[in-house]
């Protein structure tokens, strides 16, 4: 937008606005709009879902089994004269049945909707293909959040306390790489104004998990109102309203990978060669017929080789820090031994030799100190730096030299002099 | 053993040394390896440098100009102390440099060699005590082409070997200029009947102090080695001392003339002048190349 000048000011205030007096103003304004995804004339359908005195906030979602054509139910979940009801509606509506109620929830304040899903691309575009069904989100009167997959009440449960307002959206979920999953993001208002989140998403293990309540601590205000959005560039964000009716924008980083590049093809040949071995029919009773099928897999192994460790001292079962290291590693570690690790005492330079190592899983390993120096790492008087050379992951491709260096704690230093050289000859 | 010949030295510590890795008896023997991540310069299309690590001498890494090279990043340094390689009688001549580096950009000189004719495996044995991470054999020379089938590093699994140092000053012959010299060490053990002392004992024929002039030097990089008293590891230290009772052989080098005779042998072909103008002369010019190998006249 642009503020109109000083003397163009002065013009239009002028009693006499003729060419003469150069005040003969005319303005054009033009809109500009990205027109590969919005076109004036089918983008923005405008529907009513729902005329009524005393209605109160309206959430719906479309549920869309297809990665292409249009959604083929509206799924809707309102307030109606403090009364939380649910219905729901064809789409495109063909014989005109309109919005068919079907479930009530009792009195509450707020609502929200959300369908979970999967991103899928067809023709250049990703869409939601949602499930069967969607979340529904509502406060009580008793500023209880609760979720409930559509009409299932044996999914109902406890979101959050003390809650004025609620929001839900479907974020991005990458394609490609599981735990890259923004969920479903309920947004919700504390009684107190400060702005939280619950979500729904996939975890490494490829199990979904509502995941522990996150307050919103970079907006510092006192919220009235919010919303939730998310981005063409892979990003979802949050809307919030305070009380000096400024609006904060608070938007996360992309979860792209996978989505916004394209994937890569393989294209394998397969050679088959059929050997027939001459057969000699004495009885011949039909005619028999051979099928050969030509069955190839590929199986596409990728493993970064770059990892990061994090090493410390950790007390044995009889509380001494001297003993044992453990180190714990970004990525898991397929194959590892103790000949893999070095590790050093920086002060003196020595090494630090090991009797064992135990996996506790192939993200963390735990270093039993040999009793050969009689205070273990005790007497250590700077840090420790860790070396892992020729460890291998899944894929078994060697990672790249890992190194972390840390302080040891709570040590019981034991005074054991070092050997020095005291004499030396040739014999 | 006479202490005269300068082949063991002697380290006594104040404090116990509780913990070494002594070398096993007999020294340590050469472990094969083809570890590591192996790329390669100069390749022949179609003929990767995997096929040399693939077990299967039927398949080559193939290189059809000298300056190539194979390079191989190794899990850890390691000390290599020689090659193992297959090659057939075609296409099998190649000069080589093998070449070690800490750090992959930074190369240094570890031996040089060639291939003999013939078919089968081949092992070569260098001697460097220095250990590298990567290793690079490059081609210096080759007939057309190279094919070679597989390619396997020795090494040996130096600890104190390497983490303890001697040198001194030797002249390089009688009144010749004095350089420092590095003296390999062969054993590391504990010595016998002390538990405070260590006993070093250093490569036979060629690796003798008995020549020192002055102080030896003793090192000790407590980075690679295993020298354990019960308070803690050895550190690091440089120390001095003036062997005893030695018995010098010094170098007898002086100038030496040589006279060598060549042996010509020249058939003139008769040619018959139609048209003669001047008198014509014919020189003719005979070279000897002699390589002199020195054999010392005392065996050790």
């Amino acid at each position: 937008m642009r503020h109109a000048t000083t003397s163009l000011n002065e013009k239009l205030k002028t009693s006499q606005q003729t060419p003469a007096n150069k005040a003969d103003p005319k303005m054009s304004i033009q809109v500009s709009r990205a027109r590969m995804t919005v076109m004036d004339s089918d983008y923005w359908k405008v529907e009513t879902i729902r005329q009524k005195d005393g209605l109160g906030e309206v959430s719906v979602a479309p549920r869309r089994d297809r990665p292409y054509g249009s959604p083929n139910q509206i799924y809707e979940i309102h307030i109606d004269n403090g009364m939380i009801g649910t219905a729901i509606r064809e789409y495109p509506d063909t014989f005109e049945e309109g919005w068919k109620n079907q479930f009530s929830l009792g009195p509450g304040s707020s609502v929200a909707i959300a369908f979970d899903g999967y991103w899928s691309r067809f023709r250049k575009l990703w869409r939601l293909v949602t499930e069967e069904k969607p979340w529904i989100f509502w406060v009580d009167n008793n500023n209880t959040l609760w979720r409930q997959l559509w009409g299932d009440d044996s999914t109902k449960n406890q979101l959050a306390t003390d809650v004025i307002k609620v929001k839900a959206l479907r974020a991005w979920k990458n394609v490609n790489l599981p735990d890259r999953d923004q969920g479903i993001v309920v947004g919700y208002i504390k009684k107190d104004g400060t702005v939280w989140y619950r979500n729904f998403c996939q975890q490494e293990d490829y199990r979904y998990v509502w995941e522990s309540p996150k307050q919103l601590t970079q907006f510092a205000g006192t919220a009235v109102s919010l919303n939730l959005f998310i981005t063409n560039d892979y990003r979802m964000g949050f809307v919030i309203e305070d009380t000096n009716a400024q609006v904060h924008w608070l938007i996360t980083g992309r979860n792209w990978a996978g989505m916004a590049l394209g994937t890569e093809q393989i294209i394998l040949n397969a050679t088959a060669q059929v050997q027939l071995i001459p057969v000699t029919y004495h009885y011949n009773k039909e005619i028999e017929k051979i099928h050969v099928a030509a069955n190839s897999e590929v199986s596409f192994l990728f493993g970064s080789i770059a990892n990061n460790i994090i090493a410390t001292n950790v007390p044995n079962e009889e509380n001494n820090w001297g003993w044992i290291i453990e180190i714990m590693t970004m990525h898991p570690i397929e194959t590892i031994t103790l000949e893999n690790i070095v590790a050093t005492d920086l002060y003196s330079g020595t090494n630090i030799q090991f009797t064992s190592m135990e996996s506790l899983s192939k993200r963390h390993f735990r270093l039993h100190v040999s009793d050969i120096v009689e205070s273990g790492i005790n007497n250590v008087y700077g840090d420790i730096r860790i070396l892992i050379t020729g460890a291998r992951n899944e894929a078994g491709y060697t990672f790249l030299t890992m190194e972390d260096t840390f302080t040891p704690h709570n040590l019981l230093p034991i005074e054991i002099p070092l050997p020095e050289v005291m004499e030396v000859w040739n014999e | 053993m006479s202490k005269s010949i300068g082949q063991k030295i002697g380290i006594r510590f104040t404090e116990d040394i509780v913990n070494l890795t002594e070398t096993p008896v007999g020294g340590h023997q050469d472990i094969e390896t083809q570890e590591g991540t192996w790329t390669a310069s100069g390749t022949y299309s179609g003929y990767s440098v995997e096929s040399l690590k693939d077990g299967d001498v039927s398949t080559m890494w193939q290189t059809r100009s000298t300056g190539s090279y194979i390079q191989i990043e190794l899990d850890s340094p390691k000390v290599l102390t020689g090659l193992k390689y297959y090659r057939t009688t075609s296409y099998y001549s190649m000069g080589y440099t093998m070449k070690g580096s800490q750090d992959g950009i930074v190369f240094e000189d570890v031996y040089k060699g060639s291939t003999p004719y013939g078919s089968g495996y081949v092992t070569t044995t260098f001697d460097t005590r220095t250990p590298y991470k990567y290793y690079r054999l490059v081609i210096d020379s080759l007939s057309n082409r190279l094919y070679l089938y597989e390619l396997i590093l020795l090494y040996k699994p130096y600890k104190n070997e390497i983490a303890l140092g001697v040198s001194g000053l030797e002249h390089q012959y009688v009144n010749g200029p004095l350089h420092n010299r590095k003296y390999g060490i062969e054993r590391v053990e504990k010595y016998p009947g002390d538990s405070k002392a260590l006993l070093l004992t250093l490569e036979v024929y060629e690796n003798r102090f008995n020549n020192v002039e002055g102080n030896l030097t003793i090192t000790y990089d407590a980075s690679l080695g295993d020298l354990m008293g019960r308070g803690g590891g050895v550190e690091s230290f440089e120390v001095f001392f003036s062997p005893t009772d030695l018995l010098p052989k010094p170098n007898p080098h002086k100038a030496e003339n040589l006279t060598a005779q060549a042996t010509g042998s020249i058939t003139l072909i008769e040619v018959f002048y139609t048209q003669t103008y001047n008198l014509e002369n014919i020189t003719l010019q005979a070279e000897a190349s002699i390589d002199f190998i020195d054999v010392s006249i005392i065996n050790p």
